[in-house]
């Protein structure tokens, strides 16, 4: 008996512990769209929960001032999910697919940021808030023959992953040519 | 006084056989007697193979353990990089349309 009534109380302590973790931590949102992963040619799917950054994070270099600053970037996020689908030909896909991710934003996600090009690349990136803190990101991106997805769950230093890019010793997949060569010549 | 002389003979105390005594005793000293295992060399041969073939495949199977977590783990840090480097560089295009407006 006493035993059980032990039981019961962990298992009340438990429930009432998991939604004050999700709202400390953010919300996950569902990135899948299988319409979407079945007409790409290519796709990227990375899904990193907590155990998984936690062991990456191991395995990233101390040494090395890229991965060394991801190290710093990750250090009490809960998971960082993507999925970018690309595809061979421009309208291949359905822009307003992005809704089905919105549609999944509670009250506590706002938009920050709405870039849209008639062109280029339409950018939308919503922050999940929890008073002052940011405890989620979510950025969509729909160009003419690429569409992503990025969801971050935890606290976010968003000027801390804006300036990631420009450490990243890796060539650039955005094609503003004279931004570029000002970072290479930089980097030089 | 049939009855009579029938329980009379029944309950007639009688002596034990010759050397009853000794084999009793005799019995109770070889029980308590610990039983001794005698190993020959050929089950000394078969426990030691069986030591050295469970180290060995303990051994393969923490090695194996390793190899996959040092595998999981660099597959995690690639992914992790690549998904840092996607969500910056959407950040930076946010922000360069924001510079520009």
């Amino acid at each position: 008996m006493t035993r059980y009534l032990v039981n019961l109380l962990l298992a009340l302590i438990a429930s009432a512990a998991v939604p004050f973790t999700a709202s400390a931590q953010g919300t996950r949102i569902n990135l899948d769209l299988p319409d979407l992963a079945a007409k790409a040619s290519e796709t990227t799917d990375v899904t990193l929960d907590g155990a998984m950054l936690r062991l990456a994070g191991k395995f990233l270099s101390s040494t090395d001032a890229d991965e060394r600053a991801a190290k710093e970037m990750i250090n009490g996020l809960s998971g960082i999910y993507v999925r970018s689908y690309e595809f061979d030909h421009e309208g291949e896909y359905d822009k307003s697919q992005a809704e089905r991710i919105r549609t999944q934003l509670g009250p506590s996600w706002k938009k920050i940021v709405k870039v849209t090009s008639r062109t280029k690349e339409d950018v939308d990136i919503y922050v999940d808030t929890r008073g002052d803190n940011v405890t989620g990101l979510l950025i969509i991106s729909a160009e003419p023959k690429e569409f992503t997805v990025v969801n971050i769950v935890g606290p976010v230093d968003i000027e801390k992953l804006a300036g990631l890019e420009g450490q990243f010793g890796i060539p650039h997949i955005y094609r503003d040519s004279k931004e570029k060569h000002g970072k290479d010549k930089h980097h030089d | 006084m049939n009855l009579d002389h029938e329980l009379h003979r029944v309950l007639e105390r009688t002596s034990a056989p010759e050397g009853f005594a000794d084999r009793v005793l005799a019995r109770l000293e070889q029980g308590q007697q610990p039983k001794r295992h005698r190993f020959t060399a050929s089950t000394l041969r078969r426990i030691a193979a069986a030591v050295i073939l469970t180290a060995a495949l303990g051994g393969l199977t923490a090695h194996q353990i390793v190899e996959h977590r040092r595998t999981e783990g660099e597959r995690a840090r690639r992914e992790l990089m690549t998904a840092l480097h996607i969500a910056s560089a959407k950040m930076r295009v946010a922000q360069r349309a924001v510079a520009h407006d």
